[in-house]
């Protein structure tokens, strides 16, 4: 793993292999280069870790109410007032290591202390060892080397020019003098290892979620019902959103049946909306579409993934596209035709004709919105009026017939040849020089002549 | 029939990223088309125009000199000089655009046009879109430029060609611009595209995937037959292209560069100044009468300036230097030029002509017509001082410095390419790391699999080919090392002038080819720390003999200084000491200066491809007979017995053996310095040969003269530069065997330079007898000094972690009987905490609060700020553990990268021992073949010329052992070799003429043996 630091990027937790090649902890990349050089190296990604240390810190609320983080990499577990329910401290472990197995952490660092810090810093030290009496905390830590304590690479240093290597050593200075030195900090937490300060830390909580379940009364398969039951909900979530300043882009509504297994019906909004009114109307829209499966219960809705708001919420109804929100509408006309019915067309700023376009997310902004970087040539646009209305799927090779294409009758070049070379990078290079054709009927034609084979084709049809 | 044309708007690839041709390439092929005339309008740059000169010169093409600018406000054309003085516009339009913008880009506004419209030929590139504000655009500029303004029409088979003709005809006739046909030519020929959209893609960042319509739709904007230039223009297009570039008569072989004049007082001529200049000079350097042999060679040499009219040049060097010296700056001149009696006598160099005439006989020549050579080579930390007096007195219009074209190399080749072709960062890291497919381009496949690419996939399959054709190309314009140029008019009617990168530095477009091809005078000034080192030594010995001690002052030719070069006896010494300096030294035997010379010049990538290392060495040992195939080959090689060895023994080889003239010696001289750019020596290679073998030489002994030529391209190695570092090589050496003491403090003070770090520079003058004082507060200096018994007291600048200012604090705020306490020392210096416990972490508080780590928690209770001082309580004493030798090493080594206690090897000799690892010494002491192991603290690694050898250097208590490591070895024990501080190594003695090497066959890292004691190497390519 590599980290970016002052002065480039530097080697975190190399594997076996990498060891065997002389690749150590904290070396810098280039150094661990010249050792291997077919190293592979990942980049530590700081919010990825934080994520992971979050998930494992809600899985383990399920052990104690009050878990704190450590971060990069530990979590602390006041499990005193668990024990009896778990069964011991022995069962509780068991429980821990096994869950901790399953979610893939091999060899976790667990320690058991009377103190927050104590157990950490035993953790870190790798001493899996349980010490339940506070008293024997001064003798147990004071085995403990130095580099357990959060300090600054600076503060480290001067520990090590001292020649402090047991934290016994430290706790053996005089106390005013080592603040003095190293600030108050590490004074405060060593008293709090050996539980001499209270050391309250914050809870862990878990993240918003927004979870509801609305039951109606009977079994109803009627709209009406439904989009009662919506429209409650909706307010709801509105609300939960506007509190956190959130939206949404997309829920799953879940429907509960009588008989019948749950069912799940997917809304999708098209853009981030915290309007209820809006997603009532995708609501509609939806249950027009398709009918019940079965009739409803109760209606559900979990929601953990939110997004962030982008601008007020501004109340939308009646038709949207006419009010020049074709967002909505889009989204409307998606629920109504489903997913696959509906494309937009995209331009792609490519010199080969048939690789110039490219069928994409139906978007909500309008064509001719769109901006056209300027080209190599200085031009603001593609050459849009000298293109044909219709472009063949496939170029259509062309016959020769008293040495003129021939399509159907023979085809007569207008104006110069367009040489269009390009794409030799990947893999469909052209080499094509287009006409204008026109033919004795006055159809008027697209045609090039392939600048490698000599061969014609014709590649679109004008109006 | 075929029309006749002229390209008036051509990019060569002197446009960075966007033209794909070298101008050579551009030149060659217009002539080759049947053109009449091709301009060349790098866009708001002359850098490529002197090449392009050159080449058309010799191929009698008719050259234009011209650019491309695009304003400020998106107007577009393309300038052309007619004249001289057109010229002079263009290189100050284009300065002034440059200048006011940050390097590598401009900025021209109309108004900056409208200033410089008065002689300029202008071509209008007129917009896409020709709608009303193109037609004003039209206008004005038919406005500034009357009767020399055109509307530039091209056409590259576009969408509605014929349209856009009408259109830009119906144009220029509503702005009255004559319409001329142009090419915007980036490429000579069509095959240059893929090359081109490379280029283009590289310019705008993006894969060229992703570059879509910001490429060119086809490949049109090469330079085009003229039967197809006839089909596309009209007539009257093409023929305009012909009235235009008649009307530029102007040549590059018409600027007349001049030299500065002011250096000459009124009423004296250059001439009349230089001559009584030098005969001061001579009364000063002969008080005790001037030898026959110079007064002629004076004579003769002036005469020789007065017949060049290089008087100026020779003053201005000479004022350079005079000024230099009269700040205390210690310089030397080196250089074809330099070796003069005139230059001895001006000061310039101190080689004594009386002393060693060998080296004057190839003074300036008539016949080779090139500029005199001069460079001056300042102490490294002074150098700023003297450009900038230059810039104080020439002015910035008169003096910047040149230019060097910095060139893809295979490894900014390959990243670029290989983004362009949308590689990831990964892959080309791995590939670029390791380049050995380079040279062998069959392992290619296997290096992209290791990198994770699929060597059949076309990315792959377009690598190499691209990353040929981009080698080579021009990325950008970088500052000289030192090379400054001096008008008497400004530069910029000559050569348009940039900002460099760094702030106050300005450089000419054109590099040091460039300005030699158009004579303009360039003095290189350059920085070197030796002459740092031998100043700082001189004046520590001055200051103890109380009289004022030079480099002249330093007696010639001591047979103890020679003695001792040849037991290999060399850290330290300019020059001389590297690894394969020290393995030549006792085989050489140097017994006077002129075997310094050929010592310096010897050991060079050159002659060693040339292999004429060996034969040398067999000839002075009498091991095989010296002979010459001719009597003029005699004249030539007799002082090097027979083997060419220096620059100019090859270039006159080639006049008196092969026939060359004087000219295309020099040719060739030029070539060898650009010939794997250019690969253009082949046609000297065969002329060289065939010369040869018509005057009846071996081909044997031309291969080897050719093989040698080649060697030089990269270090070429002239005698004129080698006998001046021979000079600094004896003043070193001379400084170190009879002042050691103070040639320890006077590297170690302009330390870092050399091959050695101070560590080793203490041990090796340790066991010459020197004793070395630790650094102290109570007794060290900001550097390194020298104490009334003659030893030397490390000064506070090897202290990690302490600034210049707190270390001069400290030495000046030092009471007579020295500080008190570490408390009145914090005082008296006002020093903060990170100052107090570098010193602590130094050891440099010993004498005043015991151990370091004592130190250490004392200065850590100091209050720094002085009113709080009085109020602190007394503490307590903290029980802390004294450090052991070995922690104390380690602090030392961590802090000062040395220790004086103990050699670190000292206290693991036991262990070593049991392992049967010898010494040093006792290694040195073996006969050859026996085997044997040793081990040391790795203080140096060296491959050098990238070769098959890797020399390792390892220190113990006793001494330095020098191991050889074969590629083969150090391939398969890469992570010893290069991850060892402490290796251990087994091998074969090999034992040549007092050297002894190691030659590995094991490598062992004992590294974790010594604990946390890092040691720093010193590794050189």
């Amino acid at each position: 793993m590599l980290e970016r630091r002052a002065g480039g990027d530097w080697v975190r937790a190399p594997n076996a292999t990498a060891q065997a090649l002389g690749v150590q902890e904290g070396m810098k990349h280039a150094a661990a280069l010249a050792r291997a050089g077919a190293l592979h190296g990942l980049r530590r990604q700081p919010a990825r870790e934080r994520e992971t240390l979050e998930a494992l810190a809600e899985w383990s609320l399920q052990f104690t109410a009050l878990v704190s983080l450590e971060p990069p990499d530990a979590l602390v577990l006041e499990i005193g007032g668990s024990l009896r329910y778990f069964g011991g401290l022995p069962a509780l472990r068991r429980r821990l290591d096994a869950g901790l197995a399953e979610q893939g952490f091999t060899a976790p660092q667990l320690a058991c202390a009377p103190t927050p810090l104590a157990a950490l810093w035993q953790a870190r030290a790798g001493r899996d060892e349980t010490v339940l009496d506070a008293a024997a905390l001064p003798e147990v830590l004071g085995r403990l080397p130095v580099t357990v304590l959060p300090l600054a690479d600076k503060a480290r240093a001067s520990l090590e020019a001292l020649g402090l290597r047991r934290l016994s050593e430290l706790l053996a200075l005089p106390s005013s003098g080592l603040a003095r030195r190293f600030g108050p900090v590490l004074g405060q937490s060593l008293a709090r290892a050996l539980g001499q300060a209270p050391d309250p830390r914050p809870g862990f909580e878990a993240p918003a979620c927004f979870v509801r379940r609305l039951e109606l009364g009977w079994p109803a398969s009627d709209g009406e019902a439904l989009l009662f039951l919506g429209r409650r909900l909706f307010a709801e979530l509105a609300a939960f959103l506007d509190r956190r300043g959130l939206a949404v882009q997309a829920l799953c509504l879940e429907l509960e049946h009588d008989r019948d297994p749950p069912s799940r019906r997917a809304l999708g909004f098209g853009q981030a909306t915290a309007c209820a009114q809006a997603m009532l109307l995708i609501w509609r829209e939806e249950l027009a579409r398709q009918a019940l499966p079965a009739p409803v219960t109760a209606m559900g809705l979990r929601l953990r993934e939110f997004c962030e708001r982008q601008a007020p919420p501004r109340d939308l109804f009646d038709d949207p596209a006419r009010r020049g929100e074709p967002a909505l509408w889009l989204a409307r006309m998606r629920t109504r035709l489903g997913e696959a019915a509906l494309g937009g067309l995209d331009c792609v700023a490519d010199h080969r004709p048939e690789r110039a376009w490219r069928r994409g997310e139906p978007d909500a902004a309008l064509p001719g919105m769109r901006d056209a970087s300027p080209n190599a040539d200085g031009a603001a646009s593609g050459p849009a009026e000298t293109r044909p209305g219709w472009l063949l799927a496939e170029p259509e090779p062309l016959p020769l017939r008293e040495e003129r294409p021939w399509h159907g009758e023979a085809l007569f070049l207008e104006g110069r040849a367009e040489r269009i070379e390009s794409g030799w990078w990947d893999g469909e290079p052209v080499r094509r020089d287009y006409y204008r054709a026109a033919g004795p009927s006055g159809r008027h034609y697209w045609i090039y002549q392939d600048r490698q084979s000599l061969a014609w084709f014709l590649h679109g049809l004008f109006a | 029939m075929l029309c006749d044309y002229a390209e008036l708007h051509c990019l060569s690839n002197f446009s960075f990223l966007r033209g794909a041709s070298h101008p050579e390439e551009l030149v060659a092929r217009a002539q080759a088309l049947g053109y009449r005339a091709l301009a060349i309008t790098d866009e708001c740059s002359l850098a490529g125009i002197v090449r392009a000169h050159l080449a058309a010169r010799e191929a009698g093409l008719p050259l234009i000199i011209g650019s491309e600018l695009r304003l400020a406000d998106g107007l577009r054309l393309v300038l052309l000089a007619p004249d001289r003085e057109a010229y002079g516009d263009l290189s100050e339009l284009i300065s002034l655009g440059r200048r006011r913008a940050d390097k590598g880009s401009y900025r021209l506004e109309r108004a900056d046009l409208a200033s410089y419209s008065g002689r300029l030929l202008a071509l209008w590139l007129p917009p896409e879109a020709l709608d009303a504000e193109a037609e004003a655009s039209g206008l004005w500029f038919a406005e500034q430029f009357p009767g020399r303004a055109w509307l530039a029409g091209e056409l590259f088979h576009g969408p509605g060609d014929l349209r856009r003709l009408a259109e830009l005809e119906a144009l220029g006739r509503r702005c009255s611009l004559p319409r001329v046909a142009a090419g915007d030519v980036h490429m000579h020929v069509r095959s240059r595209r893929v090359l081109q959209d490379t280029l283009s893609a590289i310019r705008l960042g993006r894969p060229l995937a992703d570059c879509g319509q910001a490429l060119f739709a086809n490949g049109e904007r090469h330079l085009r037959g003229r039967f197809r230039l006839g089909r596309l223009y009209p007539e009257a297009w093409l023929a305009e292209t012909l009235a235009i570039a008649a009307r530029c008569r102007f040549s590059l072989d018409s600027l007349r560069y001049e030299y500065p004049e002011e250096l000459v007082p009124p009423g004296r001529t250059p001439g009349s100044h230089l001559a009584a200049l030098v005969s001061a000079g001579l009364a000063r350097r002969y008080a005790g009468g001037m030898p026959e042999s110079v007064r002629a060679l004076v004579a003769k040499e002036l005469a020789l300036i007065a017949e060049l009219a290089y008087e100026p040049y020779f003053l201005t060097v000479e004022d350079i230097v005079a000024w230099a010296r009269g700040q205390g700056i210690l310089c030397q001149g080196r250089g074809s030029a330099a070796n003069s009696a005139v230059c001895y006598a001006l000061g310039i160099t101190e080689v004594d002509p009386g002393r060693m005439n060998l080296l004057f006989e190839r003074f300036v020549s008539k016949e080779r017509a090139e500029p005199p050579d001069i460079d001056v080579d300042f102490e490294h930390e002074r150098r700023e001082e003297v450009i900038q007096y230059l810039y104080r007195k020439y002015g910035r219009e008169r003096a910047a410095l040149a230019a060097t074209v910095v060139r893809y190399q295979p490894r900014s080749a390959l990243r670029d390419v290989g983004r362009a072709l949308g590689l990831a960062e990964a892959q080309l890291d791995a590939l670029s790391r390791n380049l050995a497919w380079w040279d062998s381009p069959e392992s290619l496949p296997e290096r992209l699999s290791e990198a994770g690419l699929d060597p059949d996939s076309r990315a792959a399959r377009l690598l190499l080919p691209l990353v040929q054709g981009l080698l080579g190309f021009p990325r950008h314009l970088s500052q000289h090392v030192g090379g400054f140029v001096m008008s008497r008019g400004p530069l910029v009617r000559l050569v348009p002038i940039e900002n460099a990168a760094m702030a106050e530095r300005t450089v000419l477009q054109w590099d040091k080819d460039d300005l030699d091809a158009m004579g303009l005078m360039k003095v290189d000034v350059l920085a070197l720390g030796m002459l740092s080192a031998i100043r700082r030594t001189l004046e520590l010995i001055a200051r103890r003999r109380g009289r004022p001690f030079g480099l002249a002052d330093i007696p010639a030719e001591d047979p103890a200084v020679y003695a001792m070069l040849s037991k290999a006896d060399s850290v330290g010494v300019f020059q001389v000491e590297s690894r394969a300096q020290m393995s030549m030294l006792p085989r050489l035997r140097p017994e006077n200066f002129y075997d310094l010379v050929i010592e310096v010049a010897l050991v060079r990538p050159g002659p060693i491809q040339g292999g004429m290392v060996h034969p040398y060495l067999r000839r002075r040992q009498g091991l095989e007979p010296v002979d010459y195939p001719s009597e003029a080959v005699r004249e030539v090689l007799e002082r090097s017995l027979g083997v060419p060895i220096f620059q100019e023994q090859v270039m006159q080889l080639a006049v008196v053996a092969a026939g060359f003239s004087p000219g295309e010696a020099d040719q060739l001289r030029r070539s060898m310095a650009a010939w794997r750019r250019t690969g253009k020596l082949d046609k000297f290679r065969q002329k060289l040969l065939t010369g040869m073998a018509e005057r009846g030489y071996e081909q044997a002994f031309a291969e080897r003269i050719f093989a040698q030529i080649e060697g030089f391209s990269e270090y070429g190695f002239p005698e004129s530069h080698a006998a001046s570092f021979a000079l600094l090589a004896y003043a070193s050496a001379w400084l170190k065997c009879h002042e050691p003491a103070a040639f320890l403090c006077g590297l170690l003070n302009a330390y870092p330079m050399g091959f050695y770090t101070p560590a080793q520079l203490i041990q090796d003058a340790r066991r010459h007898g020197v004793a070395v004082l630790p650094v102290d507060v109570q007794a060290s200096a900001w550097e390194s000094s020298l104490d009334g018994q003659g030893a030397v007291r490390l000064g506070l600048r090897l202290v990690k972690g302490l600034g210049h200012a707190a270390g001069e604090a400290i030495a000046r705020a030092r009471p007579a009987q020295g500080y008190a306490g570490a408390d009145e020392l914090q005082r008296r210096a006002a020093l903060d905490r990170a100052e107090l416990a570098a010193l602590a972490e130094a050891d440099a508080l010993a004498s005043l609060s015991g151990h370091r780590r004592q130190a250490w928690w004392q200065v850590g209770g100091l209050e720094t700020r002085r009113d709080l001082a009085s109020t602190s309580p007394p503490e307590d004493p903290a029980p802390l553990p004294a450090p052991s030798l070995g922690e104390d090493l380690t602090a030392d080594y961590r802090s000062l990268g040395l220790s004086l206690r103990a050699h670190p090897l000292a206290l693991l000799r036991e262990r070593l021992a049991a392992e049967r690892l010898v010494t040093a010494q006792a290694l040195s002491a073996m006969p050859d073949g026996r085997l044997a192991r040793t081990a040391g603290l790795v203080v140096g690694r060296q491959r050098p010329g990238g070769g098959k050898v890797v020399f390792v250097t390892l220190e113990d208590e006793t001494g330095n052992a020098n191991v050889i490591v074969w590629s083969s070895l150090a391939e398969t024990q890469r992570r010893e070799l290069l991850g060892a501080t402490l290796l251990a190594v087994y091998g074969v003695v090999q034992r040549e003429g007092g050297v002894v090497h190691l030659l590995a066959k094991r490598l062992v890292d004992k590294s974790e043996w010594l604990g946390a004691l890092s040691v720093p190497s010193r590794d050189f390519r």
